[in-house]
């Protein structure tokens, strides 16, 4: 039985079906990439699978249960976590307590205890503040921890996205283009933080990204989709030469090219 | 010197409002224009049990402030399971405190109806209001500054990454009103203690909207801000008795150029803290006593 398992999941905006019918696996530990043009229904299916969207037809079964239509934050708790292609940070907060929020989603003491302030809720709040920055760390932001959210560069936001996501403690991890308007040198660490980051903690992970090269260097597996349908999947070798994903991104019919 | 001391029992009334609704609005991001309403439960329930019933004033204030907040609970519930948010929440709220005002003014034995309550015993000295102010706005800090208020921040901040991250918005949006609305029950209890007296115009959509000018005139994000903004805007239709016809007027000019000068409120997301002060203190000291050591 792998991790998730999504089954013929459709989605239906209107009269609009942005997902038709599409099947997705992602064993434990398992580097999935998801790719395909513009308006493919990439982000939809992320949506569809972490309670933002709910779905018209299919099942989404999660660790041996079905979390189809279940509110957001009981999906997240049960263990999936992800990013957003446009970020989403608490601008206002100091970057440490971003992560914090990742690491007690649920508040740890009762209302009473805040009020008075008893030694359990300080030290909770002490170590809530030790792990974060052990996050911090491990993303290699950790210079930054006193600076709010949104004055930080855009790298770093993206990464103190990924810190809090992480942070969270999830099985499975959804990446929702996370080299979005980087240039080549921003990638190629991003590429190469991802990989250590999937090694380290053998979350499952599965990645949008434009940037085809972060998809064919990081991913053993990859799904193509193309108008809400489920195109292609196999190896990045597999994908370079199959002739429909080659049609769908270039509209055009080559031997051999590098995509 | 009564009056001065009046003026001071007043802020302290308001104060205690007032860390309800930054609770709320200042930290959770929900504005509402009827927390007048809590108060108005809260008063009359303490000025009732206390009246007839002979319970100590103190106890009798805890419960108005329990049943203001269990009442918050009918109108909270639809309304932020429904995900209403913005002007919308704001009048949903608007029209839970006109319909208190509209009920209590038609209910007769023991509320009195339109005539309201009179004779209720005077408790509210400068002593007790400012203690139970001083306690009420540490509590708020501690509060605040848990996981709590973290958690009411980081919806203030992004509702949609907060929910996808597993917080429950819902819950934790309803947990800020009954706070709240616990806090405007108590110093709703304070008002009819301090006054005697009371109607249920008493509890105007006014005194609501003062509220909420305090936080958003002295900053959201802050505890600080608003205590001070509310200081001042209790102080200054006193400080203006003199140019009477004007006072209104002068408000709302200082209202204007607060919001085009500093439209995140004199102090938003900020505390104005003793804290710079008393590490200077500490410093200057050492830096005696190493001068007294170096001298041995």
């Amino acid at each position: 039985m792998s991790l998730l398992e999504v089954e013929n999941l459709t989605v239906q905006f209107g009269g609009l079906k942005a997902l038709t019918k599409v099947n997705l696996k992602v064993d434990e530990g398992e580097f999935i990439g998801l790719i395909g043009p513009n308006g493919a229904g990439k982000t939809t299916l992320f949506n569809a699978i972490t309670g933002v969207v709910k779905p018209c037809e299919g099942d989404i079964i999660f660790r041996q249960k079905n979390i189809k239509g279940m509110r957001p934050d009981k999906i997240a708790l049960s263990g999936v976590s992800r990013t957003f292609q446009n970020i989403r940070l608490f601008p206002k907060m100091k970057v440490f307590e971003n992560v914090e929020i990742g690491i007690n989603r649920v508040a740890q003491y009762g209302i009473i205890d805040a009020v008075i302030g008893l030694p359990k809720q300080r030290n909770k709040d002490k170590e809530t503040y030790e792990e974060a920055l052990k996050y911090l760390e491990q993303v290699g932001i950790l210079e930054y921890k006193d600076a709010y959210a949104g004055e930080l560069p855009y790298g770093i936001q993206r990464r103190l996205e990924i810190a809090r996501a992480i942070a969270t403690k999830p099985k499975i991890l959804f990446l929702d283009e996370p080299a979005a308007g980087m240039n080549n040198d921003e990638t190629n660490d991003l590429i190469n933080f991802l990989g250590k980051l999937h090694k380290d903690t053998g979350i499952a992970i599965v990645l949008i990204e434009h940037h085809l090269e972060v998809v064919m260097e990081l991913c053993k597996n990859i799904m193509v989709l193309n108008l809400g349908n489920m195109l292609a999947h196999g190896s990045p070798v597999e994908i370079q030469n199959n002739p429909d994903v080659i049609k769908a991104y270039i509209g055009e019919r080559r031997q051999k090219t590098n995509v | 010197m009564g009056y001065a001391r009046g003026i001071l029992i007043l802020m302290s009334i308001n104060i205690v409002g007032v860390c309800g609704i930054i609770i709320l609005t200042g930290y959770t991001g929900l504005f509402s224009l009827g927390h007048a309403g809590f108060m108005s439960i809260g008063a009359y329930v303490s000025a009732i049990l206390t009246k007839y019933f002979g319970i100590p004033f103190l106890i009798s204030m805890i419960i108005g402030g329990l049943i203001a907040s269990l009442s918050s609970l009918i109108v909270g519930y639809p309304t932020l399971r429904g995900k209403l948010k913005g002007d919308y929440f704001a009048i949903a709220m608007m029209g839970f405190a006109e319909s208190i005002r509209l009920l209590f003014s038609n209910i007769y034995p023991y509320f009195n109806g339109a005539l309201g309550l009179s004779g209720i015993p005077l408790k509210m000295n400068l002593t007790t209001s400012l203690i139970i102010c001083i306690i009420v706005v540490f509590f708020t800090y501690r509060y605040l500054h848990s996981q709590h208020g973290k958690l009411s921040i980081s919806i203030r901040e992004q509702e949609v990454a907060a929910e996808l991250i597993g917080v429950n918005v819902t819950k934790e949006k309803l947990k800020s009103l009954l706070i709240s609305a616990f806090l405007c029950g108590i110093s709703g209890g304070m008002m009819a203690f301090y006054y005697t007296y009371m109607t249920p115009n008493t509890f105007s959509a006014e005194l609501s909207n003062n509220m909420l000018a305090a936080v958003v005139f002295g900053g959201m994000g802050s505890i600080s801000g608003p205590v001070i903004a509310t200081i001042i805007l209790t102080a200054l239709p006193e400080v203006l008795r003199a140019v009477a016809r004007w006072r209104l007027v002068i408000y709302g000019l200082l209202m204007i150029v607060v919001m085009l000068f500093r439209p995140e409120g004199l102090l938003g997301n900020k505390e104005i803290s003793l804290y710079p002060l008393i590490q200077r203190l500490k410093k200057g000291k050492r830096v005696e006593s190493v001068i007294a050591k170096e001298g041995k």
